[in-house]
């Protein structure tokens, strides 16, 4: 899967489909089978970077193909590539949370800070009656900003507040 | 903490962590144990 991500992406990915790719005909989270250049994908209006863009999923055999047609249309735009780690420093500027590290099965969305996401006057659901009894979060998950800007930090580090060691 | 990186746009470290609740208010000092060392954070 490739993704094209950022600001000028329309204006990239435009020229090599067909599809109309405006807002009105591609509204954010859906998702159309287009061909980009010579390559069918099921391009997905999603990002995990909070920037316009769109994931592009191919047969693997025309990877190289799509790699390639998105270079070429992208470079006068000033396309670059981009791998995990850049994708990981722009979700945590958007507050997007990984699960698996920032959120798992012992966190609640409302400790997490996804309390958006949950309608608990939709009916029953799995994990309801939980989240009514659970009230008000004595944790939350917080974004930090270290004195150091090259100290960068794993994950799993202690933190220490002057009042009690939190955790990790 | 859960995870963290380099934020280019702030151009600063960041990181996530969960937190006693009382402490989520902007602007509250803690430090991070780091390979040996604590670095300061908000």
């Amino acid at each position: 899967m490739l993704r094209a991500l950022g600001t000028r992406a329309r204006e990239i990915l435009q020229p090599l489909t067909e599809s109309d790719l405006s807002h009105e005909a591609f509204g954010y989270m859906s998702a159309k089978e287009i061909n980009v250049g010579a390559v069918p994908c099921l391009a997905v209006r999603v990002t995990f970077v909070g920037e316009l863009g769109w994931e592009l999923y191919c047969p693997c055999e025309y990877a190289v193909g799509l790699w390639d047609s998105l270079m070429a249309a992208g470079s006068p735009h000033g396309l670059v590539p981009g791998g995990y780690r850049a994708i990981e420093s722009l979700r945590l500027e958007k507050g997007y949370r990984v699960w698996g590290s920032d959120v798992t099965t012992t966190d609640s969305p409302f400790e997490a800070g996804l309390g958006f996401a949950v309608k608990i006057k939709k009916g029953e659901f799995i994990g309801r009656d939980a989240l009514d009894r659970a009230g008000e979060p004595t944790r939350r998950l917080a974004c930090l900003v270290l004195d150091e800007a090259k100290s960068v930090v794993l994950g799993s580090e202690p933190v220490r507040s002057k009042a009690a060691r939190s955790g990790a | 903490m859960t995870s963290g990186g380099y934020g280019y746009s702030v151009e600063s470290s960041i990181a996530y962590a969960y937190l006693p609740a009382e402490l989520v208010v902007p602007g509250t000092r803690v430090s991070v144990g780091m390979f040996g060392r604590d670095v300061g954070a908000e």
